[in-house]
């Protein structure tokens, strides 16, 4: 067991190491290197150039790489191009705002689709079955940023109930994260549908309710707890999936997340940002999965050597 | 030429400046709360630094000084205004690090320059801000600005001949950026400072815009800087505006406070809010709710802003858009766009009319020439008339009945350019539409290697002909010609010292590249803001994309 | 077709293959496949019947209403958008862009990832080590930050949004069809092949691959949906098809500026891409529970 532990750990340096370099390497690849982006338009080639030198640009891909990798390792991924601030710092700044944002979205794609998937599993062809299932396959259906600015004019501006973009307080995170989660339920509830169909045909509840047990005991106390491994692990993978796709609800809503950053980065060619946050978010990502696989392993030996 | 009146041009209107990178109509910078500087209070009769260059010692105007001699103003409430357009805006709270006009509104509200612009009538003049006179000898290679003794920065010390020197030293060394340093730097001698209240800034050549866009050096403290070093006081600025810095998050937002009793003007509002939300849908929806109060705003979106019970303010005519043909310049011989006739054709081909009217919903004018009507020397020449009939019989009888060019947009691609390629494409001419994302497309202007055609927005933010040398000059960086009677009558707009012959060679530069078909003018847009229900005054000074003087508003 | 008393004589005359697949589609969501249908077919003719060049602007014609508004006419049934197109030629020549990039996205991933699956999950051991260590290293890379940068590199051009979409998506068939694969080659039938030396390619092919299609074809079907929606979402960050060619998720972020002024420029791709999407996803459910009794999914 420790074994397979310390493999799964190694491998997950691996994967972060291809990915950071991935990303070095594309970066560096765009056209319009920072320096130009930085000095602006009107500035001249010797501005450029000395600033180049100054970022240690002038020097080639591959030496280039040497000096980021050893920062790395010993944390240090210097300041925003832009903004002169520790890059790491700006991320780190950042990110928990996307945090918030997509564990407010998980709880509404678990919580809302958990639920109307348990509902259709527990009457299927009904109308919890079919009005849910519809109205998650709806959310699935349009663009992000389509169901975004319906949202902002229906919700904000038409009824005024709740505030149309920006941090604030917890009313300004209800739309962004409900535009993420209900884009995301779909999956959510048919798996849980699937799960729970599976498990309250099984055998052992049907051993439950021989038992006299309620109806309702058997469905929340045992049937969701045995079901809750495969949701459990959608859930990680969503919740992996709203860090590193939630760019498009930053930008609708004008939320100071890591996602914006990221891409208004590379826009700007400013390299330390996009490096260090590739790197945090994949060691986030790496280590979500990571969770999550083990956890099988641990339920399912069969995987486990597999 | 509609120039000259009362003898002197600044106080025209004036033409908006470039957006960098942001495209056309980024000027939604809006207004931030302007500060209620008071117009009135200004002296206005410092308008005219023509004026004052044609006087040995010309100080102009000891007008009155700005003392208000209303009860003094307090402060209140708050204002919110978004300068859109990502992180442009915000990059930096050092406001000496000024590379962008998105960055104008911040700059202006917490920093002071010697003289500063504002509205003046229905145009803009000029006003004593830090510099209560200046003078100018007439071979202009000194200036020597006189401040006020009551001048204070916002954290109450006073501002010194010593700041001036610092400030102007300081856009010349290397870790800062400005978007005029280079030209600074080869113009730039040195700063003497006599006593506390003089500094004489000395020049290697005569540089008008020293005077006319002395705005874009607004003066910091020197004290403060040492204290904190160069990052530091870029993220927790002391300058002498109507606002002081007090928090914020570089690219998202920043929080300022208004310094009571100013010496110049003290705003009405007491809280400031400087955000930058990128998608426009958001913003007016912010406006309607009243989340926001101020917000850059395209053409388009006038009926529903109005529908919704706010106001569309303009600043009228301030960003130039002309196309420009880089097959010529890059030496590509074998480019039909090198023959003139061609652009001739091409031009004649665009719906000059119909796109502003109908595309740009009434926001643009039609243009014959570069450059915005306000400008001093502007030549007022005809915009090629839309007639595909003719296009095609010049083009044929050019030779190059069809062909195939690559035309670079920045993305999101306008409107206008689906309207352009269909006209084109009627005449024989396929132009592959190709969109770059700003990064890239600020590489490919720099390299100068790409071929084809793009258009150019520019100008939200121009005062003064000589800024326009990016784009004229052989060695501009935005400037696709090689004419060495243009550079030399370029040359001598930037380092003149006599306003009414600079005024007449712009003219004529705008002439040649009109006869010669250097760039073909598309027309002037305007920049729009849309104003919320709370705001009960304010407006942008007309003629500039950038200047919004949140000093002045009320809510 | 069912197998009533009075018909079984008929019936009788059928092949047992022929009535099974008759029953197999029954219960087929009819809504969702007409829908696909008249899609497909635009997608295939819809030069042919689209009623307007969709590409020719005209100021002039700019913003007209559809045809039951007050100012809407009948010769654009739908309404023009900004630059004066005929959204309903739009619409119907539209289609044909986001087919192709879904399908041939769909069909560039999907062979990725099957055959990744395929390596990883038969042989196992070092091979897997590595191939699923390459398919984590996708599937935590930020795909936007990634598809910015590579848009950058190259420009933005169909061919190159159907690479950034296809490179970004094989991982995930290639983790879940690992699963299926491993779980096949447990069974008896794989260990008989291989110990009468059937080589490893055939097995592979002949016998693990088509145990392994269904749960392709479904995770195909809602691939297609995704890959719709992911191409919208490209076209809002600038980086989708250029102009001037029709594309729903292009029509409908260049027009949200208009959603409150012009709605019509907005809700008739929104409505196109959502009810397309819709109906893959019904059709996929549907599949799924079709072709794996023991999976009642939705």
């Amino acid at each position: 067991m420790a074994r397979y532990v310390v493999s799964r750990v190694l491998q997950a340096i691996i994967v972060v190491w291809i990915v950071t370099t991935l990303v070095f390497v594309l970066v560096r690849l765009t056209p319009g290197d920072a320096a130009q982006v930085l000095a602006g338009p009107s500035a001249p080639q010797e501005e450029i150039d000395a600033l180049r030198k100054e970022l240690g640009l002038d020097q080639s891909l591959g030496s280039q790489y040497v000096d980021y990798m050893s920062r790395v390792v010993r944390g240090d991924f210097r300041d925003s191009l832009r903004f002169h601030e520790s890059a790491m710092g700006l991320m780190l700044d950042r990110f928990p705002n996307t945090l918030k944002l997509a564990g407010i979205a998980l709880v509404i794609s678990v919580g809302l689709g958990g639920l109307i998937g348990v509902g259709s599993a527990i009457h299927p062809g009904g109308l919890v079955d079919r009005g849910g299932k519809f109205f998650a396959i709806l959310g699935q259906s349009m663009p992000t940023f389509w169901i975004g600015l319906l949202g902002i004019l229906i919700f904000a501006v038409k009824l005024g109930w709740l505030p149309a973009a920006g941090p604030g307080d917890w009313k300004h995170y209800i739309l962004p994260s409900a535009t993420l989660g209900w884009f995301s339920m779909a999956a959510m509830v048919r798996l849980t549908r699937s799960a729970m169909l599976d498990v309250l045909e099984s055998d052992s509840v049907k051993f439950l309710r021989i038992k006299g047990l309620r109806e309702r005991e058997i469905i929340f106390k045992h049937a969701l707890r045995n079901a809750s491994i495969p949701i459990l692990t959608l859930a990680g993978l969503q919740f992996v999936a709203f860090l590193s796709g939630s760019v498009i609800i930053e930008t609708i809503f004008g939320w100071p997340g890591s996602g914006r950053l990221m891409v208004e980065s590379v826009t700007a060619r400013d390299y330390t940002v996009v490096q260090a946050g590739t790197f945090f978010i994949s060691i986030v990502l790496v280590l979500v999965n990571l969770v999550i696989d083990l956890t099988y392993g641990f339920i399912d030996p069969r995987i486990r050597f597999g | 030429m509609n120039d000259q009146r009362e003898g002197n041009y600044w106080t025209r209107k004036r033409v908006g400046r470039r957006t960098i990178l942001k495209g056309s109509a980024a000027g939604a910078v809006g207004a931030a709360a302007l500060a209620a500087v008071g117009c009135g209070d200004d002296d206005t009769t410092k308008s005219s630094p023509t004026a004052a260059a044609t006087a040995a010692a010309g100080s102009p105007t000891t007008a009155a000084t700005t003392a208000a001699t209303t009860a003094p103003v307090v402060p209140a409430g708050k204002l919110v205004i978004d300068t859109s357009v990502g992180g442009g805006t915000l990059q930096a709270f050092n406001p000496l690090l000024w590379t962008s006009g998105g960055q104008t509104p911040f700059r202006d509200a917490v920093a002071d320059p010697m003289v500063g612009i504002d509205k003046k009538g229905d145009g803009f003049g000029y006003y004593q801000a830090l510099a209560q006179t200046f003078e100018r000898p007439p071979d202009g290679l000194q200036v020597t600005f006189n401040l006020r003794p009551d001048a204070k920065f916002g954290d109450g010390t006073p501002v010194t001949s010593e700041d001036i020197k610092f400030t102007l030293d300081f856009v010349t060394t290397d870790p800062a950026r400005h978007a005029r340093k280079s030209e600074w730097k080869r113009v730039y001698k040195a700063t003497e400072t006599p006593d506390k209240q003089t500094a004489v800034v000395k020049l290697n050549e005569p540089y008008p815009l020293l005077i006319s866009f002395n705005f874009m050096f607004p003066v910091i403290s020197k004290a403060a800087f040492d204290k904190l070093g160069f990052d530091g006081f870029d993220g927790n600025p002391t300058a002498a505006g109507p606002f002081k810095f007090v928090s914020g998050a570089k690219g998202d937002h920043a929080n300022l406070t208004a310094v009571e009793g100013h010496y110049r003007k003290t705003p009405f509002i007491k809280d400031l809010v400087i955000k930058a939300t990128p998608e426009e849908a958001t913003r007016l929806a912010q406006i309607e709710t009243g989340e926001t109060d101020i917000c850059y705003m395209s053409p388009t979106n006038k009926d529903l802003v109005k529908g919704f019970g706010g106001r569309v303010a303009t600043t009228a005519n301030d960003t130039s858009f002309w196309l420009v043909f880089m097959d010529p310049y890059i030496g590509k011989t074998d480019s039909p766009t090198n023959d003139p006739r061609v652009r001739e054709a091409m031009s004649k081909a665009i719906n000059r009319k119909d796109i502003t009217a109908k595309l740009l919903a009434g926001g643009a004018n039609p243009a014959g020439s570069i450059g915005n009507p306000s400008i001093a020397g502007h030549n007022n020449l005809a915009p090629d008339p839309y007639d595909l009939t003719e296009a095609k019989k010049i083009l044929d009888a050019a030779g190059h009945g069809n062909f195939q060019i690559d035309f670079s947009v920045i993305a999101p691609v306008a409107e206008y350019v689906n309207v352009v390629v269909a006209d084109w494409k009627k005449i024989g001419i396929d132009a592959t539409v190709k969109p770059l994302e700003s990064g890239a497309w600020l590489a490919m202007v720099n390299a100068k290697k790409t071929p084809g055609l793009y258009i150019e927005p520019t100008g939200a933010n121009y005062v003064d002909p000589a800024q326009w040398g990016l784009f004229v000059l052989s060695d501009g960086s935005f400037s696709y010609q090689k004419d060495a009677t243009l550079d030399t009558k370029m040359r001598s707009i930037i380092s003149g010292t006599d306003d009414k012959a600079r005024a007449a060679t712009w003219g004529e530069v705008q002439k040649k590249i009109y006869d010669d078909r250097i760039y073909s003018a598309l027309w002037t847009t305007s920049t729009h803001f849309a104003v919320g229900k709370r705001v009960k005054q304010w407006d942008p000074v007309p003629g500039i994309g950038y200047i919004i003087r949140l000093e002045q508003a009320k809510v | 077709m069912a197998a009533s008393p009075t018909t079984i004589g008929i019936e009788g005359l059928r092949s047992p293959a022929k009535r099974r697949y008759w029953a197999a589609l029954r219960g087929a969501p009819l809504i969702p496949i007409a829908i696909l249908s008249v899609v497909v077919f635009c997608g295939i003719f819809g030069n042919f019947i689209a009623p307007h060049d969709p590409e020719a602007p005209d100021p002039l014609l700019r913003l007209q209403p559809p045809a039951w508004e007050a100012d809407g006419d009948w010769t654009y049934p739908l309404g023009t958008d900004p630059v004066g197109r005929d959204m309903l030629s739009r619409l119907i020549v539209g289609s044909q862009v986001s087919l192709l990039i879904g399908v041939t996205v769909v069909l560039i991933a999907g062979t990725i990832g099957t055959v990744l699956a395929l390596l990883s999950g038969y042989f196992r051991g070092f091979a897997d080590a590595v191939i699923s260590r390459i398919t984590d290293a996708f599937i935590s890379m930020p795909f936007l930050v990634i598809a910015v940068a590579f848009a950058g590199i190259v420009g933005p051009s169909l061919n190159h949004l159907i690479l950034i979409l296809g490179l970004l998506s094989w991982a995930g068939y290639a983790r879940i069809l690992r699963g299926e694969v491993l779980r096949v080659c447990q069974q008896d039938f794989i260990l008989l092949a291989q110990i009468t030396g059937v080589p490893a390619w055939r097995i592979m092919l002949r016998h693990v691959f088509p145990n392994i299609a269904n749960t392709l074809i479904v995770l195909a079907t809602l691939q297609l949906g995704i890959t719709i929606i992911a191409s919208a979402s490209l076209d809002f960050l600038g980086l989708g098809i250029p102009p001037p060619r029709p594309a729903w998720g292009g029509m409908l972020a260049e027009g949200r500026i208009y959603m409150r002024t012009a709605w019509w420029v907005v809700t008739v791709p929104g409505v196109a891409i959502a009810l397309t999407v819709m109906s893959t996803n019904l059709l996929g459910d549907w599949l799924r529970v079709k072709l794996d009794p023991k999976n009642r999914g939705m």
